[in-house]
């Protein structure tokens, strides 16, 4: 049977785990279907914002023109990719406001993550070394038979607090 | 001298502004007759010359500033990293004497100049590009000593000591610098947001987020003597990465590759970036050998390596927004075809990562140094953690559906959560050992290790930014209709009644305005009013939204168009969007606190590492 300090720490690591890993859930999208598709496309007035971010407000009109036929295509009763695919049709890959997931376009998605993980893998490489390194200097040491863990402690304490 | 000249080309280019010499190619194409003295005088950074002449004016500043500082101290450092200084200081110089000379002649002097942008004609003209200039340009200090660091074989804590409040300083101005940005694109762009993930704003946000790794990371060097190596490797990125922000800022780099070479800018701030790419990490090389750490780790759950982690967070994050910012060129050189890279790639990719950094920004403060036990983790992360595991159904019966909301939410729970306990637990502890009371146990807390709680409240700052960011970008709502006089349009609790549109002239502009009362649960709470504005030398016109501001949400007016007596406008309700703001304003106190001179914080420092003020020299190699 886990004593309560055993238990507390499997939960408190549960909750933790879960933190992490609700970072993987991918974002919802908030508005509706023609703000969201004019949030996907970019606006081909040139100010480099999304359709939805210039139309409306900025000093183009472009990007209300797209978003009105983003909203006329919807009343068509066109999906979300056609609409897209005709956008795509008309300006060609600079239309999506992102790269596509398929071809080259992969490694813009895949690369940040990547590095991310290799990172880690270096990271967690070095400090691995590190304590072995630690582990190998602390054994070679000569043991100390003066009572100084107790004064060790203390200082560990102290500057854990005021440190 | 230098400071002394470079101050009388600045004065120069204010004076042909102020008194409209338009024979000055620059004062032509950035100003005209009509604009006051206080957008004349920022017409001198609107343009690449200008913004250039700026740069250099402020390292010279700077060079002064730190010779006058340390006439009495780093006498071995100094020399070398005034030379590294002046070495860039000549490179603005050369680029303004043979690619971008702000003092160019026209041929003839125009009757009068193109004037400024009207979307430069805001407030943050004023504090967005300057604060961005201190950022960039401090960064060059730390940068400067690091090298003199490397060349004299100093290489103990010396030059981060030195710095420690330059980098402070910069670090600070370029965060300042990316939130005033913000402010001035939700004001004035009247789209609603305030980040459009363009690569200007990538630029600047690349080295803070370098700069905030370095800052954590030189820590683990002044506490245990390690990571040396490191350091030198962040804080010559975050240089690298502000030479680049200015480039992508002032070259037009990224609108094409073509468009690129056919700048004289551009590619001498890329022979720079190489060259300096190839000296500082040749020299980093040279001294690998001598770049030891003085300990090691002793568990892999210590704050060493749980800054690690952040680092590695940190610089993931700027990795994957330069890589964002510069696909579209690789694209480009790659297929042949242009791509774009934008906000649902920038959010996509940076979301989870910086959502995992808020999580390790609640966990780092909480491990011990060196070796965190069983106990320590019990003590530090139980409360914190279960508040944030509170938080989620409470969020959930409130309506708080969207799983990355709820995340975001809950990590934002967990870090707010740590911050308070450390807090508590520091001033219940001054409170029993001096007998003071409560408030003022927590101000000679905070005044006692200024470093320490002004960074947690620079935390809580971030926080405070988090919790705002996350709210607007999953919650916002928004309508658009058109409205005659009198009619009403309604989103969530808020009914709109359109009184009508009127039509003035001012000096420079013509102005239509369209008001609206406002009725909250059908009491009239406030009349907005969002004008389009045409300026004589525009094409088009601009729109000044209309925002009332509250704790909760700004309601957000846009005039879109009219036609006839009929307006047509888009309205957002944006949540929480003033906590970004204020989160600022908190980040600038815990800032202030940090870099508060503290008498101790030396004494300190070297109790917790014996030898810390013994530097070695290292022989030349």
């Amino acid at each position: 049977m886990p004593d309560r300090r055993t238990t507390a720490a499997v939960v408190s690591l549960a909750i933790l785990a879960l933190l992490v890993f609700l970072t993987l859930v991918p974002a919802a999208m908030a508005g509706s279907e023609t703000d969201d598709i004019a949030g996907q496309l970019t606006c081909q007035c040139g100010c480099g914002y999304t359709a939805l971010a210039c139309g409306g407000a900025m000093q183009c009109d472009v990007g209300d023109q797209m978003v009105a036929l983003i909203s006329q295509k919807f009343k068509e009763g066109q999906t979300r990719d056609e609409i897209m695919a005709y956008f795509i049709g008309q300006y060609g890959e600079k239309a999506p406001a992102a790269p596509t997931k398929e071809g080259f376009n992969l490694t813009a998605w895949i690369m940040p993550f990547f590095a991310v993980a290799a990172g880690g893998a270096v990271v967690y490489l070095v400090l691995r070394s590190w304590l072995e390194s630690h582990r190998l200097q602390v054994e070679a040491e000569p043991t100390v038979t003066t009572d100084l863990g107790s004064y060790g402690d203390r200082i560990d304490r102290e500057l854990e607090q005021y440190g | 001298m230098t400071l002394g000249l470079a101050t009388i080309s600045s004065a120069a280019l204010v004076n042909a502004f102020i008194t409209r010499d338009f024979s000055v190619q620059y004062v032509a194409q950035y100003s005209d007759r009509d604009m006051d003295i206080f957008f004349t005088f920022a017409a001198w950074w609107a343009g690449q010359a200008g913004s250039i002449l700026l740069w250099a004016w402020i390292l010279s500043i700077f060079a002064a500033f730190l010779v006058l500082q340390n006439k009495a101290q780093h006498r071995e450092l100094l020399p070398h990293a005034i030379g590294v200084m002046m070495a860039i200081l000549a490179f603005f110089l050369g680029v303004m004497i043979f690619a971008a000379n702000p003092f160019e002649r026209l041929p003839f002097a125009p009757a009068d100049g193109q004037g400024l942008n009207p979307m430069l004609q805001n407030m943050g003209m004023f504090f967005h590009p300057t604060t961005l200039y201190l950022g960039y340009v401090g960064f060059t200090v730390p940068f400067a000593f690091a090298i003199a660091a490397l060349i004299t074989g100093r290489l103990g804590d010396e030059w981060i000591r030195s710095t420690r409040r330059w980098t402070l300083f910069a670090w600070f101005f370029l965060g300042m610098g990316n939130l005033f940005g913000a402010q001035w694109a939700y004001v004035e762009l009247g789209w609603g947001g305030y980040w459009g993930w363009d690569p200007v704003e990538s630029a600047s946000l690349m080295p803070w987020l370098v700069g905030t790794a370095y800052l954590h990371s030189v820590m683990i060097q002044q506490r245990r003597g390690m990571l040396k190596v490191w350091n030198m490797v962040l804080i010559i990125l975050t240089f690298l990465l502000s030479i680049f922000g200015t480039l992508l800022t002032r070259s037009g780099i990224l609108s094409s590759v073509h468009t690129f070479s056919q700048s004289a800018v551009g590619p001498l701030f890329i022979a720079l970036i190489g060259l300096l790419i190839v000296f500082s990490f040749g020299l980093l090389f040279d001294r690998l050998p001598k770049l030891r750490s003085d300990n090691e780790l002793d568990s892999l759950v210590s704050r060493e390596a749980s800054f690690l982690v952040n680092n590695l967070l940190l610089v993931g994050i700027a990795f994957a927004v330069f890589w964002g910012t510069v696909f579209p060129l690789i694209s480009e050189a790659v297929r042949g075809v242009k791509i774009t890279v934008g906000p649902p790639f920038f959010s996509t990719v940076t979301g989870p990562i910086l959502l995992a950094m808020v999580v390790v920004m609640g966990i780092c403060p909480l491990i011990g140094w060196r070796k965190a036990t069983l106990d320590n983790l019990l003590w530090n992360f139980l409360y914190p953690m279960v508040g944030a595991l509170v938080l989620v159904p409470i969020l959930f019966a409130i309506g708080v559906r969207a799983p990355y909301a709820l995340a975001a939410f809950a990590a934002s729970g967990f870090v707010l959560g740590s911050l308070l306990l450390e807090f508590v637990r520091g001033v219940r502890a001054r409170h029993r050992s001096s007998g003071q009371g409560y408030v003022k146990a927590l101000f000679s807390l905070i005044w006692g290790n200024k470093p320490r709680y002004g960074g947690y409240v620079i935390h809580l700052g971030v926080i405070l930014i988090a919790v705002g960011v996350a709210a607007s970008q999953f919650y916002t709502t928004s309508v658009e209709e058109t409205l005659r006089a009198g009619e009403s349009l309604n989103i969530r609790q808020y009914t709109l009644t359109f009184k009508g549109m009127e039509q003035f002239n001012t000096r420079t502009r013509r102005v239509t305005a369209a008001s609206l009362d406002v009725f909250e649960n059908g009491k009239k709470i406030d009349t907005l009013t969002s004008t389009k504005m045409f300026y004589k030398q525009e094409e088009n016109p601009t729109t000044e939204v209309a925002i009332r501001t509250t704790l909760l949400e700004d309601l957000y007016i846009i005039f879109a168009s009219w036609e006839g007596d009929m307006a047509s406008f888009k309205v957002l309700v944006n949540p929480m969007i003033v906590w970004i703001w204020i989160g600022g304003v908190v980040m600038l106190m815990g800032t202030v606190v940090a870099y508060w001179p503290d008498a101790r914080e030396k004494h300190r420092l070297a109790l917790r590492r014996p030898g810390i003020e013994r530097e070695e020299v290292v022989a030349h190699a």
